[in-house]
């Protein structure tokens, strides 16, 4: 097989923007992926909203429901709700080929094409200086790939109250516009929007990785409320869209149904082993450079396996999650427009008054496109009254999720085990310190006592559990002394020539705004890094077997 | 409303296990939407048993079962007892299999979907459907305790 310029590993959110600036520079690219795909759902679902299909399509029980009634959730799942029947292929085959211990962290991988983020929520967060106070890297160094990416990706929002948090983004297509709940929330904000400001309390117009305007034949927008089930006019980024792009050129190359297991460095390369899935055989594959961008945890078992260090304690990060019921009044005896988004309707970001560091990141949904059955599921009440009353209540009925930054301690840590049957496990412990939690309550009093001034009032407080954000991060971390597991300012690993890090795991800390934009920027850095040291000869060119 | 008068098909040509979840099915229908499913609803629903519920009942949740078999009427006080008394319960789950089912059906959208209301009537509406699941409660429970012994 030939030798590449660049094997990477993972077809996310990081593996295709790590991709981009090598395939453009001209180099020759081969992407490894197990690549799980939904073949099942995508095409049974008819562009049309929400409402309408509700009201006439007959089969909208396969979709909703799922055809093994996957959609009817009896156990606890509180984690990744959204994860809906046509978008479950995205953790599918984890358990067999990924094994995680834990009784302390909730884990959901990938081993999709496109990985988690070809569900995620779109939300774009752009890190400042004092978010990336801990890596080697400022908001300058990425500030470029911002710009790349999200022209990749498309961006839409508005320059309100958020702008100076995220800065600017001169691709930025105008916001979706938001539904009936949002408007009303976001009219009281501007009625007390002094107070609430000069109390730590900002609030804007979500930043979505969606195409309000046509972009690189994607969008606009439909705003049919459909967007946990389906991709309509692929408005809402996925990495597959970047992935089709990258198919189009020669010198990229893209080999799914291949589980990549270990590598080793070799005379003028990287010398990767895979197990084809297809037909069960090893096959080895030769590289100039290798970049992991298998998700933080699936990079960091990779690396760990192929460093030796199973048993060696790295950290483990992911944003604790609270989220939040509320019942808006802005929106009693109050219409509701029928055409809308399901992604995050507002933002906000509330700062602690002592400590301008310290800060929580909250996001306003409506709750509606997900089915009141869910609803009905919690309700104490007959399920024939619980459905009148919800139904009822529907309109006021929203989700405020709730982030919290992290930073790792002893006690958040992640080990690879050796297994019994040959296939290891990672194992992973995540407490948390009484400061921690008692700062994090501290927290969420101060955003929700904001929100009920803007006539969002709790219901409940639900805490998931850790890592039910699913940002992880922080195991093979930026900055990481030599010999430590971890990797230098521009993403090299530790102890190697050519292996690169390019997702969420070279984080040392993550603050509370998602994290995945800002892989995505790391990742065309890195990308963009190497392909300038692959083309300067100062990794060594590229040879034919 | 007792069973016989919900069944449409002729019940010697079914199993005794398939006749009482037809019979189940009929009545949490007619319990959520106030009329009996459709045929498709009842295979839909008949399907869904061995996915999501391949244990077998207990006896106290068997015994419950056939009570709403026997007497649909009581569907709702049964569930709305079971809520505050043990909400993790067979008969509320499978009513709950039954909600979705209907939910995702282009028949009954209409009692799914929100509707715009004054403030007024939204109130009024509230207030008795909160009175009604409070009564539900009320009766519900010394029913349960009569029936689940
Ligand atoms: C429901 C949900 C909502 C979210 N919302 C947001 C949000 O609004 N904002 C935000 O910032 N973040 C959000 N996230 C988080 C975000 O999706 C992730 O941070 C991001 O997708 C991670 O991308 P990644 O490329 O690093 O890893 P992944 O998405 O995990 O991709 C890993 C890739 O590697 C491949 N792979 C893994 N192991 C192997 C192997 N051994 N061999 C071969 N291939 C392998 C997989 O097939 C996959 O293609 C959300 C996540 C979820 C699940």
């Amino acid at each position: 097989m030939d030798t590449v310029d660049a094997i990477v590993v993972g077809s996310g959110a990081a593996g295709v923007n790590a991709a981009w600036p090598l395939v453009e520079a001209g180099l020759r690219v081969r992407m490894l992926d197990f690549g799980n795909k939904d073949r099942h759902y995508e095409s049974l679902i008819a562009h049309k909203s929400w409402s309408e299909l509700r009201r006439s399509d007959p089969h909208q029980h396969r979709y909703f429901v799922g055809d093994q009634l996957e959609g009817i959730p009896f156990g606890d799942v509180r984690v990744g709700a959204q994860l809906t029947p046509p978008r479950l292929f995205i953790s599918e085959d984890c358990e067999r080929f990924l094994p995680v211990d834990s009784s302390t962290f909730a884990v959901t991988e990938s081993l999709a094409e496109g990985g988690l983020a070809s569900g995620w929520g779109a939300g774009v967060f752009p890190f400042d200086d004092a978010d990336l106070a801990d890596a080697p890297i400022n908001r300058q160094d990425l500030a470029p790939h911002y710009e790349a990416v999200a022209e990749r990706i498309g961006v839409s929002g508005d320059q309100g109250d958020l702008q100076p948090f995220f800065g600017e983004c001169s691709s930025m297509m105008p916001p979706l516009e938001i539904d009936s709940a949002g408007e009303q929330v976001f009219k009281r904000y501007q009625k007390r929007r002094d107070a609430l400001r000069a109390a730590g309390f900002h609030l804007g117009k979500t930043r979505l990785a969606a195409c309000s305007e046509l972009h690189r034949g994607r969008g606009p927008h439909p705003h049919l409320d459909m967007d946990f089930w389906a991709d309509a006019k692929r408005a809402v980024y996925r990495p597959r869209w970047t992935l089709e792009e990258l198919k189009a050129f020669e010198n990229f190359e893209y080999q799914d149904r291949r589980l990549v297991e270990h590598f080793n460095e070799v005379p003028g390369g990287v010398e990767v082993c895979v197990r084809n899935i297809s037909n069960g055989q090893q096959e080895r594959q030769r590289s100039r450079s290798l970049v992991m961008a298998a998700g933080a945890l699936g990079s960091t078992r990779i690396v760990l396996r192929s460093l030796g260090m199973h048993d060696r304690p790295v950290p483990v990060l992911c944003n604790p999650y609270t989220y939040v019921p509320v019942l808006n009044t802005g929106m009693w005896g109050k219409p509701c427009k029928d055409r809308r988004h399901s992604l995050a309707q507002l933002t906000a970001l509330s700062f602690s008054p002592g400590d301008r560091s310290r800060y929580t990141q909250a996001q306003l949904y409506s709750y509606r496109s997900l089915l009141l059955f869910k609803l009905i599921k919690e309700s104490p009440l007959s399920r024939v009254d619980s459905m009148a009353l919800l139904r009822l209540m529907q309109p006021l009925l929203g989700i405020i999720g709730i982030h919290h930054g992290d930073r790792p301690t002893p006690d958040k840590t992640l080990r690879l085990r050796a297994g019994g049957n040959g296939q290891d496990r990672l194992e992973i412990e995540y407490v948390q310190s009484k400061a921690e939690q008692a700062a994090q309550l501290a927290d969420e009093k101060r955003v929700l006592a904001c929100f009920r001034k803007l006539g969002c009032w709790p219901i409940k407080k639900i805490s998931p559990g850790h890592g039910a954000a699913i940002h992880y991060a922080g195991s093979l971390p930026m900055g990481a002394e030599s010999g430590e597991p971890g990797c230098d300012q521009d993403c090299r690993l530790n102890g190697t020539r050519s292996v690169y890090l390019a997702d969420g795991c070279v984080f040392p800390s993550i603050p509370a705004k998602g994290l995945t934009f800002t892989i995505m920027a790391n990742a065309d850095r890195v990308g963009t890094g190497l392909a300038r040291s692959l083309q300067s000869g100062a990794l060594r060119a590229g040879v034919r077997e | 409303m007792e069973t016989a008068e919900l069944t449409a098909e002729p019940k010697a040509a079914l199993d005794k296990e398939t006749q009482a979840l037809r019979c189940e099915a009929l009545a949490f229908g007619h319990c959520l939407v106030g009329k009996p499913p459709s045929e498709l609803e009842i295979q839909r629903y008949i399907a869904a048993q061995p996915i999501l519920f391949p244990d077998a009942a207990s006896p106290r949740e068997e015994r419950l079962l056939a009570y709403c078999r026997k007497h649909p009427a009581a569907v709702a006080y049964l569930d709305a007892a079971q809520g505050v008394l043990g909400p993790e319960n067979l008969l509320r789950k499978k009513i709950l299999a039954m909600t979705a089912i209907l939910e995702t059906t282009p028949q009954h959208s209409e009692h799914f979907l929100s509707r715009d209301y004054s403030r007024l009537q939204l109130l009024a509406r509230l207030g008795w459907t909160g009175f009604r699941a409070v009564l539900r409660v009320l009766l519900g429970i010394p029913l349960l305790k009569i029936v689940g012994h």
